[in-house]
């Protein structure tokens, strides 16, 4: 978290390119699936913390082994971080354009977001055009963001209940 | 049903103070045992103890004839009930009730019919659908006592199970659970450090005071016969008057006060009840009110005493005010006497008939 992206930059692509995984999409989504932010590791530190901790002994008394206890008990309880963290890492991920323009070459595989700079250079000036074009890229997000907002409420509603 | 008995447990942790030391106590198949005693006194570690949710130092176990150290939890067949009640926020009153049997691998149909017959048994039929966050604090308390006994275990342990409710519901519960334990007949542990739970749940309570056992018995037979100061004073609401003077071949004396019977010379501690010392024209010992206390029911005094406070109690309708004498008499019988050094209880406690 304390190094800025770019200076890994370099090694990381140099990874990539032994693998032989440039231009294709792995480097975009490996780093995400495989560690995610470590950011998102100290969230759900503390959404767990929070958990009163009688609720782990309840089940241990309930007779569940600490998987069952993490997967039947914590994890549902721990909801509302798993959709702030879900939506976080989609926008993140769908607005990013340093790690795209890194190892995405050809223009088949290019993201939104790349289009959306190039659409940029070509049609400046069309400003009715430009409005369009960023309109279908923020679509999916706005969709997200409505989704994600009722299940997150859900979420915070079950979290305030009196344990 | 089953007994519990627990030998030699102590608790200690790294580098901390002994919270447990050497507890022996025997729980028989069927009895209701309170566990009481102030803050931090153990209470609490003993019975998670027995849980397996903490690991003893030293000592044994055992649940049933068998040794349950080693055990998961889960394993030992005892189910607990928490202050604040630990139900599953996600799950409603049926999942939570259900819960314990689904993981013991009982049958879907079979886990439905005792959730609904421990529903019925507790009325809670029509919550079973909600969320215990749609549930009021009795209701809560409620499906947690059947989430334990929905698996039929063999010990029930209650950690202070009814302290954070109000005064009428615990009334209420209280006299659930005694009508439960009566009607299922489990071997029960109970942890409180509410009198009137303490007084009226068991049928023998255990008084715990620094991590030892310091007098266990029938709670009217703890109340009679305090085995030292510290019980004397933790058990009855309001509190034992402990009076400490000298005593002087026999004769108890401080300041006007003075009383014979005492058993040994020296420095010595007079217990009496509140509710036991009498209003007595020209008894001897006139006392100016400091305070009172009007309940209703009763009336509660405190009088100054060698800069020490005597209280005691009065029917609720009785007149007195701040600042006026009473006369007051100690019979014989109510006295207590305790060992200023240790606070062990001395002798039986008899005086002469008049004592002043």
């Amino acid at each position: 978290m304390l190094l800025p992206e770019q200076v890994s930059a370099i090694p990381r692509f140099l990874l990539f390119r032994w693998l032989g995984l440039v231009d294709t999409f792995a480097p975009l989504i490996l780093p995400t699936v495989l560690g995610g932010a470590p950011f998102f590791v100290f969230l759900f530190r503390q959404a767990f913390l929070s958990l009163p901790a009688e609720l782990t002994e309840a089940a241990r008394l309930d007779g569940c082994s600490p998987w069952k206890t993490y997967w039947r008990v914590c994890l549902p309880l721990v909801r509302p971080m798993l959709v702030t963290v879900g939506v976080l890492t989609f926008l993140a991920t769908w607005n990013d354009f340093w790690a795209p323009l890194i190892y995405l070459l050809s223009s088949e595989n290019r993201t939104l977001t790349l289009a959306l700079a190039g659409f940029h250079q070509t049609y400046n000036t069309a400003v009715e055009l430009m409005m369009a074009a960023t309109g279908v890229v923020i679509a999916p997000c706005l969709l997200v963001y409505f989704l994600a907002q009722r299940l997150f409420l859900g979420g915070i509603r079950t979290a305030a209940s009196k344990h | 049903m089953a007994t519990l008995s627990l030998r030699g447990v102590s608790k200690r942790y790294p580098g901390g103070a002994e919270v447990l030391s050497a507890i022996d106590l025997e729980v028989f198949a069927g009895e209701f045992v309170v566990l009481v005693g102030p803050s931090g006194c153990g209470k609490s570690t003993l019975l998670r103890i027995v849980a397996g949710l903490v690991e003893a130092s030293a000592g044994e176990v055992w649940i049933d004839g068998a040794r349950v150290d080693d055990r998961e939890p889960g394993e030992r067949d005892v189910a607990m009930v928490f202050q604040n009640y630990a139900l599953y926020p996600h799950m409603s009153v049926r999942r939570n009730l259900g819960f314990p049997l689904r993981n013991a691998g009982v049958s879907k149909a079979e886990t439905e019919a005792r959730v609904r017959r421990v529903a019925e048994s507790l009325g809670l039929s029509e919550l079973l659908d909600r969320k215990p966050a749609q549930l009021s604090g009795g209701q809560m308390q409620r499906v947690a006592v059947g989430r334990a006994i929905v698996r039929e275990p063999k010990v029930f342990l209650f950690d202070e199970p009814l302290s954070n409710l109000d005064a009428q519901l615990r009334e209420d519960l209280r006299s659930e659970l005694k009508a439960l334990h009566r009607r299922l007949g489990i071997t029960t542990l109970y942890v409180t450090h509410d009198q009137a739970e303490a007084m009226t749940l068991g049928s023998r309570i255990v008084v715990l005071d620094g991590g030892e056992v310091l007098q266990s018995g029938a709670p009217l037979e703890v109340y009679a016969r305090p085995s030292s100061r510290f019980v004397a004073g933790f058990i009855g609401a309001p509190a034992m008057n402990l009076l400490e003077g000298r005593a002087e071949g026999g004769v108890f004396r401080l300041g006007p006060l003075e009383i014979r019977g005492a058993p040994v010379s020296g420095p010595v501690i007079l217990g009496i009840r509140p509710e036991e010392v009498v209003l007595e024209k020209d008894a001897g010992l006139e006392l100016a009110i400091r305070e009172v206390e009007a309940l209703g029911n009763r009336t509660l005094l405190t009088c100054p005493i060698e800069g020490q406070s005597l209280r005691l109690t009065l029917p609720g309708g009785a007149s007195s005010a701040v600042g006026t004498t009473i006369s007051v008499a100690f019979r014989a019988r109510d006295l207590h006497w305790f060992d200023a050094s240790n606070g062990e209880r001395l002798g039986v406690g008899r005086g002469d008939q008049s004592n002043f």
